[in-house]
This record gives C-alpha cells, sequence and structure tokens, in this order.
C-alpha cells in the first residue's frame, strides 16, 4: 500500500512537470491524479462526530455516475485507512443507492441532474466533489478544474460549512479559489 | 614583580583571598557558561527541529497535491528565521519538491536523507525530519542554521562574566582589606614589638592585650609573656654582669698589683742579694788564709745559693714581665727568630753535637722579643734534657691549622673564632716525660727532675704558656718516658682584638 502512495506521489511529480523529470514521457491520465487527490482530500477534512457510527466505521467514498477512474481509484485506496478508518469505494448510478457516503464524487455524466442531486444530499456531512466550475456554482464543496495540464480544485467554504465539515487551512490554502457559490 | 613571599602580610592576605575567590568564581562562571554552552546547543536543536517539522506540518498539503509552488512559499516563511541558512523538501520519494536559501540565493541542494539526522559541524547545524501526515512519511525536510547565536550567546557570557568578576574582585578587594586586619594586625603588631624589642633591646615594650581568644591571641599572650621572663632575666643577668665585672676588675687589680709586687719586691731582694755576693767575693779574695777548710766549704756553699737566688730572681722578674713589659704585636717572622735563637745557642749546639732541622716557618702579628723567649726556651729545653750518651736531634716546623682539626689538643683555644693559625711543633729526641705530670709541667718553679741532673729553675715553660696565651694561642707537649718530646704550641695568625693590650 506504501508502493501505491509512491505510485501516487510520483504520478503527481510527473504530471506536475515542474520539479519533476519533464523528459519522462506522461503514461499516467488526468484520473490517476484525481484519484489521489480525491484520497487525499479525506486527510484534511474532520467530520462531525455524529457522521459516523462508531469507531470501526468504514470511510466510504461514492462514485456517483459513470466511472472516470477506471481502476486507479481502486489501486490508490485499497487497503488504506483515513484516520484509523477503513476506505471503502461504492459504486452507483443513483443517490439512493448510496446512503453511507463520506465523500462523494459526481461524475460529470450527471452535470444535468446536478442540482437535484446536491439538494437530495441536503446539508448531510458529506464531502461532495465533483468536475469545472459548474459544480461549484450549483452548490457542491470541492471541484476539479485543470489548469495549464495540471489538476487544481476549488472550494466552496460555505458549502463546507453548511454540511457541518471543517477543512484544514492547509488544504484551503491550496486551494485556487475559494468561491462563494450559493444553493439556488 | 616581587616575589610572593616577600610581600607583606597585608598585601600577602589580600592577594590569597582575592586569588581564590577569583578561581573559585572563574571557576563556576566557566562551569555555568559550559552548562549553558551545551544546554543551549540541545534547545537549539530542539527548536529547528521543531521548526522542521512545523514547516513539515505546512507543507503535508503542498505535497500531498503537489503544489510546489505552495511549498516554496511555505519554505519563505523561514525569512524569519535568521539562523537558518538553507532548507528544502523532498517528496515521499526523495525528489526535491521546493528549496529555499536565505537571502534568494541559489544553492546544490544535497540528496535527500534516508533517516532522521543531525550533525553540528563548522559552526553549522544541519538536520533532516520526515513529514508524517496520519502516520504516513510523505516527505522529507532538510534544513541548516548557522551557530550564529551560540557565538552570540557566548560573547555577551564573557562580557558577563568579565564584568562579574570585576565586580567581585572589587568587592572582594574591599571586604578582604577590611578582613585581613582580624589576621594581619595582630600579627603586624607583634612585628613592630619584635622589631622595637630587637632595635632598641627594650624588654619593657608589650605587643599590647590579646585581641581575640583564637591562636593569634594565644601568639601575642605568648610573646608577652615571654618578654616579661626575658625582662626579668636580663634583669638579672645585668645585676649578674655587673657583679663579675666588677669582680673582675678586682681580681685584674689584684693581679696587677701581684705582679707589681713580684717585680718591686724582685728588685728589692736584688739589692741585698748583691751585697752578699759582693761581701761573699771580698772574703773569699781578702780573708782566704784566714778561713779554715770547712770556713771554705762554708763560704763555697754560700755564693752557690747567692748565685741560685740570683737566677731565681731573674727568672720571676722574666715571667712577670711577660705581660708587665709586653710590646705591640708587629709582623714577626718567626723562620729569623729561629735562626737568631739557634746562633745564639751555637755553643751548646757545637758541645752537645745536636742535629738541629729547621722546616718552613710563618711571619705572624707578634711580640717579637717574646717569640724570641719562646723560641729561646723551647730549643734549650730540647737541648738540655737529652739522653746519655746520645747526641739530641731537634725538628722545627709549623704548620696551618683550618678550623678545628683532630690533632689538636684539648682545651686549644686557636681557631675557634674562625681566623687562621698556626701550630708549632719543637720535637726532640730527649729523656721525655710521662704524661700524667703534663699539668706541672708549665707552672711555675715545679720541675719534674732533680736539680742536680738538670739546671734551671723550672720557670722555662711557664714562661712559654704565658707568652702563647698572651697572644691568644696555647701550649701543651706530647710525650712519654725515654720516647723525646714533642712541645705543641698554636698561635694565630692576627691577633684576636684586644690581645695587644
Amino acid at each position: 500500500m506504501r508502493g501505491r502512495a509512491v505510485a501516487a506521489a510520483a504520478i503527481l511529480l510527473l504530471l506536475s512537470g515542474g520539479l519533476a523529470r519533464a523528459d519522462r514521457p506522461l503514461v499516467t491520465s488526468e484520473y490517476a491524479v484525481k484519484a489521489a487527490f480525491l484520497y487525499n482530500f479525506a486527510k484534511f477534512v474532520e467530520w462531525p462526530a455524529d457522521a459516523f457510527r462508531g469507531p470501526g466505521d468504514p470511510m466510504t467514498l461514492c462514485v456517483l455516475g459513470e466511472d472516470p477512474f477506471g481502476g486507479e481509484l481502486d489501486q490508490t485506496v485499497g487497503g488504506k485507512t483515513v484516520t484509523g478508518r477503513q476506505i471503502v469505494v461504492r459504486r452507483s448510478t443513483r443517490l439512493t443507492d448510496l446512503p453511507e457516503c463520506r465523500v462523494l464524487f459526481v461524475s460529470s455524466s450527471e452535470g444535468p441532474r446536478l442540482a437535484q442531486i446536491l439538494a437530495a444530499v441536503g446539508d448531510r456531512a458529506v464531502l461532495t466533489v465533483g468536475e469545472e466550475e459548474t459544480f461549484a456554482r450549483a452548490g457542491g464543496i470541492i471541484s476539479f478544474v485543470v489548469r495549464e495540464n495540471r489538476v487544481r480544485f476549488q472550494i466552496d467554504r460555505k458549502a463546507a460549512a453548511r454540511a457541518g465539515l471543517s477543512i484544514s487551512s492547509r488544504l484551503l490554502e491550496l486551494a485556487e479559489t475559494v468561491t462563494g457559490g450559493e444553493r439556488r | 614583580m616581587a616575589s610572593f613571599r616577600d610581600l607583606p602580610i597585608r598585601r600577602k592576605l589580600t592577594v590569597i583571598i582575592m586569588a581564590t575567590s577569583s578561581a573559585a568564581l572563574l571557576l563556576a562562571c566557566s562551569a555555568f557558561v559550559l552548562h549553558d554552552l551545551m544546554s543551549f546547543r540541545r534547545l537549539l536543536l530542539g527548536d529547528l527541529s521543531t521548526l522542521a517539522k512545523i514547516i513539515g506540518s505546512n507543507s503535508t498539503g503542498a505535497i500531498l497535491f503537489d503544489d510546489a509552488g505552495r511549498a516554496e512559499e511555505t519554505l519563505a516563511a523561514l525569512e524569519a528565521e535568521t539562523h537558518v541558512l538553507w532548507a528544502c523538501i523532498y517528496d515521499g520519494d526523495g525528489r526535491r519538491m521546493a528549496g529555499y536559501v536565505r537571502g534568494g540565493g541559489t544553492m546544490e541542494f544535497p540528496a535527500a536523507p534516508k533517516a532522521p539526522w543531525h550533525r553540528f559541524a563548522g559552526g553549522r547545524l544541519r538536520l533532516s525530519t520526515p513529514i508524517v501526515l496520519d502516520g504516513e512519511k510523505i516527505g522529507t525536510i532538510l534544513l541548516e542554521s548557522d551557530l550564529g547565536e551560540i557565538r552570540e550567546r557566548l560573547v555577551r557570557y564573557v562580557g558577563i562574566g568579565a564584568l562579574v568578576l570585576l565586580a567581585s574582585s572589587l568587592v572582594a578587594l574591599l571586604l578582604s582589606s577590611k578582613l585581613q586586619r582580624v589576621i594581619s594586625e595582630p600579627i603586624l603588631r607583634l612585628a613592630q614589638t619584635a622589631r622595637a624589642v630587637s632595635e632598641r633591646k627594650d624588654f619593657s615594650v608589650r605587643a599590647g592585650e590579646a585581641p581575640h581568644d583564637d591562636e593569634l591571641g594565644l601568639l601575642v599572650g605568648a610573646f608577652n609573656e615571654m618578654l616579661e621572663q626575658i625582662e626579668k632575666a636580663q634583669k638579672s643577668l645585668v645585676e649578674r654582669t655587673r657583679e663579675v665585672e666588677r669582680i673582675n676588675r678586682e681580681l685584674a687589680r689584684s693581679n696587677r698589683e701581684l705582679e707589681s709586687f713580684a717585680s718591686v719586691a724582685s728588685h728589692d731582694l736584688q739589692e741585698p742579694l748583691r751585697k752578699i755576693t759582693a761581701f761573699g767575693d771580698r772574703l773569699k779574695s781578702q780573708c782566704d788564709e784566714a778561713l779554715s777548710d770547712k770556713g771554705r766549704d762554708y763560704l763555697e756553699r754560700m755564693q752557690n745559693a747567692a748565685t741560685r737566688m740570683q737566677s731565681l730572681i731573674d727568672d720571676l722578674l722574666a715571667y712577670s714581665r711577660v705581660t708587665t713589659r709586653g710590646q705591640p704585636f708587629v709582623p714577626v717572622s718567626l723562620a729569623a727568630v729561629t735562626q737568631g735563637v739557634l746562633s745564639d745557642l751555637e755553643l751548646r749546639i757545637e758541645r752537645t753535637g745536636a742535629r738541629i732541622e729547621v722546616g718552613d716557618l710563618p711571619t705572624i702579628a707578634a711580640d717579637p722579643t717574646q717569640m724570641r723567649q719562646l723560641f729561646q726556651n723551647l730549643l734549650s729545653n730540647a737541648l738540655k734534657f737529652q739522653r746519655p750518651g746520645e747526641a739530641p736531634r731537634i725538628r722545627v716546623e709549623a704548620r696551618k691549622l683550618d678550623g678545628r682539626s683532630h690533632d689538636q689538643p684539648e682545651g686549644t683555644p686557636p681557631g675557634r673564632n674562625g681566623s687562621a693559625a698556626i701550630q708549632i711543633r719543637v720535637q726532640d729526641n730527649g729523656i721525655g716525660f710521662d704524661e700524667k705530670y703534663l699539668d706541672r709541667l708549665f707552672k711555675p718553679f715545679q720541675r719534674l727532675h732533680g736539680q742536680s741532673a738538670y739546671e734551671g729553675t723550672g720557670i722555662g715553660l711557664a714562661i712559654c704558656k704565658k707568652i702563647a696565651e698572651r697572644h691568644g694561642g696555647s701550649i701543651t707537649a706530647r710525650s712519654a718516658p725515654g720516647q723525646g718530646t714533642c712541645f705543641l704550641v698554636e698561635l694565630p695568625v692576627q691577633p684576636s682584638r684586644g690581645d695587644a693590650s
């Protein structure tokens, strides 16, 4: 599992292209990086105490809609823990099939139904992650953006506050812009 | 600087106190500074390690989300830490993500260290710490700090130490100059008293009351008591000396009286003796026929007795003249004196067939007439007491005495005051004598042999003794019956004070 983390870090470096050796060919997809980020987000977010049923309750990572990660996500988080909780990945095209989500990745395939989905999530302690600024505008908490071939992200602090999540300043300072989108 | 031992006690005490306190203080300061520097080093290491952990912790996000720019920004916060020279962050694979060089320079950063590590070298501290998030090592931070703070601290400590030393030295000087008096003053008073005593010979002074009940008090008390006893002893000594001096004067006076009496008496005795001799002669020349054989025998015996009495009186006069007619001391060549005496004795030497050897004889300060008399007496003595049928063999020699030699007879004074002395030996092969009669030998008119065997009054050696003593010397003899006699005369080369009087 350490090997995978190292691999993920290597990917990040390769993608960043700045400090890493730029001449090495890009073999990892954008979603390999996003998968690693998705896992890392969980490390900088604090859920309210009642979000979990007990100490043994796993950290459930849900993918709603078409899974763009391929095998990358399972490869990244396989066997890993966040604050002592086992990470479990669930996939579905219907929100109702995903009741225990702590992190909810909304695939771009769900674009048209964003508003409904987010409304359904409501103020529950779920870290919602989606694609493009449109997700943030719709009331999502974290949105992936791609800038100069690098994966970055935006965070809506108000949305996070509504969900009762506290996001580490270390994560916040890395976010591109902190938008203040209102839900409806 | 003058030798410490020669310093006055006051200064000595101050120096001792100052040296002791300064040494103790210096030692304490050094120990304190050393301890502080060591703990400061630990502190510095702890501080830098904490700083590294904070930077690492602040850059976890940047590492995980591959944000090199953010990592650089995090490192840039080190600008506030003026002693950090450079730092860099490596990711989990050991690749350098971000670097920082103080003052914005560039440098070649070392490769990522494998394990936590630190090193003090070249006035710098280099340290690496893993960056850990959620129990997982995600990167490494390496940074180097100069130890300027330690140097600054050391300079500050030395400054403070010097000030403290200076201040405490001043205080110690003040205190010691006050406190040393407790010890030095009684001693100084004692020293002053001792000086007064030795300079003025005044034993009535006292060192003052004993100030304390300690050893110094005891010393002062004992000193005073000693002075008291000395004073008492001196008083009685002065009295005794006066008494002795008085007796001495009296003795000298009676001695002089006795000598002048002897001299006067001898003169007065000669007058009637001359008449006896003169009338005896006339009786013999003019009335010879009128006398019977018996009368002539009586006259003969009377004239012999008169002659003998004349020589007794002459000897007595000579004996008393040793002191009453003494001449001042001048350099006298003993060799010349001996030659003179030998030529006087020429006839007797020829008659007896004596062989006389004379060794090297020195020149000494002495009364020339008495030296001549001394040698005359000793040599004629040696010629006189010969063994029947054997020609006298006499040897005269002298040697230097250095201090006390083993060869010196008992009770010989010369050389006692360290001045040079000589020993004159007159050795003969005559009849000798038993040494148990040595005492009698030098007494006036004492004879060991019957008058019939050897002529003489027995005053010669007594005169020799008197002459030797007047010169601050002595005379003795070694002999055994039939073994010859050796007379030993010791004389100082220079007379000591008062001898010439």
